[in-house]
């Protein structure tokens, strides 16, 4: 590659146009072994509109480049005259390509003998389909006979924001060599930013955690604006609406910052975590929201506002940047990973940015990539702030894992506090039943008998009696405290049953363990001390059956009675089926009842170690 | 107690109501019988039992509470217990228990003696091993019918997994292999 040096215009401007610079310099790509680029190139900046010709001869008595270009908007319009020459012996045809799709209006023209023709009159202020080549940039054919050589003369008129000029000189060929090169990283960028953007509005969805939303709004806004910039929007977009160009550009670049400014609030948890500086950060969000209602209402007088709008827009993004880092300082030691995560990229996109400025300014000889370079740093930055709310995600639902398990450990502690509660409660009640109130109950029946029936029927009164009180204090004590295991209780309530109702109950037990703990045993003797009463108690039932399986670390219980179960329903909203869910529940177990008028049916399998007892 | 105490025949020398009470009593009256309830409010009467029959062989013990459990009798009897009476006796009941506990062998009231006979009466005849019950019949007639678990737990309004457990059940208790081995078991004892 050969850099012809030249006086050609190039002003730069990062952030808001708050620094330009001016070096000298049109690029030839491709065909330079063909053309020659004449030492004879002037730019001027007149103020205000001038004819072609005047502008001309003004170029041509200026030794050197004038720089009068103001800060912020300008109204300058640029005048840039070029000179080429055909060195071959055949008829050649280039293409200069401007790279600046922003630029408001553009006339290109080709100095004659006779005068000036007018090459090409373009710009976003016209619609696109006026242009002579479908490109974002714009583009001018040049085809120069043999030897012949020719001098553009070019006015950039660029009024709402001084940009750089980038100029180059391409062989067809090379051309759509690097549109199709250029192309492919545009695909590949905007294709990622899609899947980011669907990524996040579908965490959003599932989530529903507003930060989602805030970063899927900034993906797409800041999406469309390097589109936008790029050129993009114009050329797809709305390529009819000359002028709209500029108000677009203005509206997503307000809608970035907004969007970029709220998630930065949410992933940084400003609002918790540094409520002064969110409060600060949110009264610029509703600046930026009232500078873009007014721009929008005031569009039509914005050329001459905007020389006061620029600096002021750029003085909030400053004080913006300076509280994020403020943000992200004051509370790395609360949150590392997201302030890590935040920086990271960040710096690729301002690393990006930077590569690119340097470029433009001269310090970086080679000033075409074939990957833009902030695009690339804005590519890391997406995907890194995707791993961020991947990793986020995990994070909120280990923290739920943990939440949970927490839960329903506590619900098993309270379940085993209430259950032994109950058994507490039963065997107090019980013990002085039996100890206190049926030793004395037996001692009053033992009274003298006397002759008169009065007292021979307090005596059966009082035996009928303590024969109800020992029942119930059986009923009541928990079984572990009489210490014979299951069976043997079990038989002996089949038999306290047979004596006080007509229900007989068969029980059947094989492989039960022999080290079956004494908890399980109580509780599976209650469930079944609960069936039965409720057996008893509402079906017209006569017979039930009660089995024990033991079989591979498990214990087997059914239960069937052949009892009418009209009241069944009442038994299932009742204390005594809840009882059983909840020592079904605290065993870590399983339970399937159905009734019918056939009878009841009750199956449940519980381990035979307990849970958590390791 | 008052009855024991209007026999001439018989002097109660001490009545204690705990069980750490007992044994300085034992050693300071050393009488020749002790009616000892199972309930306590501070010792197991069984732990008391053990204790006593470790130091004193000769004293002849009456069990004497409200229990009327098999199991509780034949623990105590293992302990080294004389006899055992329902609380709820007669005062002839309880003079005829005295009378008997000189004996040998071990007491029982007739009372008990045939309450414990109903009980095992009843368990000979309920605990029984081996018999099928309603659900389990009607699984096997639908086994036998050759449908798979899924199909009757959808008949039944079960899950198959309970199917599958009372088949394993059936299996278990029948003492059979397999569920072809259980239809014919089926066939052959005219379950179906």
């Amino acid at each position: 590659m050969r850099i012809a040096s030249f006086k050609s215009l190039l002003l730069l401007c990062i952030s808001f146009e708050a620094f330009a610079a001016t070096p000298d310099s049109l690029f030839v790509r491709g065909n330079e072994k063909e053309v020659d680029l004449i030492p004879f190139a002037h730019f001027i900046s007149t103020p205000g509109e001038m004819s072609p010709g005047s502008a001309w001869d003004q170029l041509q008595h200026t030794g050197k480049p004038v720089v009068t270009s103001s800060i912020g908007f300008t109204k300058d319009v640029f005048w840039v005259a070029v000179a080429f020459k055909n060195v071959t012996h055949s008829t050649i045809r280039n293409i200069v390509e401007i790279e600046n799709p922003q630029i408001d209006l553009l006339r290109v023209f080709r100095l004659t003998q006779a005068g000036m023709d007018t090459l090409l009159q373009s710009g976003d202020a016209l619609p696109f389909k006026q242009r002579h080549l479908y490109s974002r940039n714009f583009t001018i054919p040049l085809q120069l006979q043999a030897k012949e050589s020719c001098t553009l003369l070019f006015q950039f008129d660029k009024r709402n924001s001084s940009l750089s000029f980038p100029m180059y000189l391409w062989g067809v060929d090379e051309l759509y060599n690097k549109d199709y090169n250029s192309n492919l990283g545009f695909g590949i960028y905007f294709g990622l930013v899609l899947l980011c953007a669907i990524y996040a509005i579908l965490t959003y969805l599932f989530l529903k955690r507003q930060i989602y939303l805030y970063y899927f709004l900034w993906i797409v806004s800041s999406g469309i604006f390097s589109a936008t910039h790029l050129g993009f929007s114009y050329q797809y977009l709305y390529p009819q609406w000359g002028a709209f160009n500029s108000i677009f550009r203005v509206v997503i670049e307000i809608m970035t910052a907004m969007s970029f400014l709220t998630f930065t609030r949410y992933f940084l948890r400003t609002k918790s975590l540094l409520p002064r500086i969110d409060k600060i950060l949110r009264a610029i969000n509703y600046l930026f929201a009232f500078l873009f209602v007014l721009g929008i209402a005031l569009y039509p007088f914005v050329n001459s506002l905007g020389i006061y709008l620029m600096p002021l827009l750029t003085l909030i993004i400053f004080v913006g940047l300076v509280l994020i880092l403020t943000a992200l300082y004051q509370t790395y030691h609360q949150q590392r990973q997201e302030v890590l995560f935040y920086l990271a990229a960040f710096g690729a996109v301002i690393a990006g940015s930077l590569v690119l400025l340097a470029s433009e300014i001269g310090w970086l000889n080679d000033r075409t990539f074939t990957v833009n370079p902030y695009l690339v740093g804005s590519a890391i930055e997406l995907v890194i702030f995707s791993l961020a709310i991947t990793w986020q995600i995990k994070k909120i639902f280990d923290e739920r894992n943990l939440l949970t398990h927490q839960f329903s450990n506590h619900q098993q502690e309270l379940l085993r506090a209430h259950i032994e509660g109950i058994e507490q409660e039963r065997n107090r009640i019980g013990r002085e039943l039996h100890d206190n109130i049926a030793s004395r109950l037996s001692n009053l029946a033992r009274m003298p008998k006397g002759d008169g029936n009065a007292l021979d029927l307090f005596a059966q009164e009082t035996s009928k009696l303590y024969q109800e009180v020992r029942g119930l204090s059986h009923a009541l004590a928990s079984p572990a405290t009489q210490g014979e295991g299951l069976l043997p209780l079990l038989g002996e309530l089949a038999y306290r049953t047979s004596q006080s109702s007509k229900l007989r109950i068969a029980i059947q037990h094989y492989d039960l363990p022999e080290n079956l703990s004494e908890e399980i045993a109580t509780h599976v003797y209650r469930v079944i001390q609960e069936a039965v009463e409720n057996t008893v108690k509402h079906s017209n039932a006569t017979s039930a059956d009660v089995q024990l399986f033991g079989r591979d670390g498990e214990l087997i219980l059914t239960y069937e009675d052949n009892g009418t179960n009209s009241d069944f329903s009442e038994w299932e909203e009742g204390a005594g089926l809840k009882n059983i869910r909840s020592r079904i529940k605290h065993l870590n177990g399983s339970l399937e009842i159905n009734a019918s008028n056939a009878g009841m049916q009750m199956f449940i399998t519980v381990a035979c170690e307990l849970p958590g007892k390791n | 107690m008052s009855a024991l105490a209007d026999n001439p025949s018989i002097g109660v020398v001490k009545t204690v109501q705990k069980g750490s009470d007992l044994l300085p009593a034992l050693h300071q009256f050393d009488p020749d019988l002790l009616l000892l309830d199972l309930n306590l409010p501070d010792y197991d009467g069984f732990t008391l039992l053990e204790r006593i029959r470790e130091i004193n062989k000769r004293l002849r013990i009456l069990i004497f509470t409200v229990y009327e459990d098999d199991a509780l009798i034949q623990r105590a009897r293992k302990l080294g217990a004389n006899g055992y009476l329902a609380k709820n006796a007669s005062p002839q009941e309880i003079l005829i228990a005295l009378d008997g506990i000189q004996a040998p062998e071990f007491y029982l009231s007739k009372k008990t003696q045939a309450v414990l006979a109903q009980k095992k009466n009843y368990n000979d005849q309920f605990v029984s091993q081996l018999r099928l019950t309603t659900r389990e019949l009607q699984i096997i007639r639908e086994l036998v019918k050759g449908k798979s678990s899924t199909e009757i737990a959808d008949e039944l309004f079960l899950s198959p997994l309970t199917i599958e457990t009372h088949r394993k059940n059936i299996l278990r208790k029948l003492g059979l292999g397999s569920t072809v081995e259980l239809v014919t078991f089926a066939y052959e004892n005219r379950l179906v």
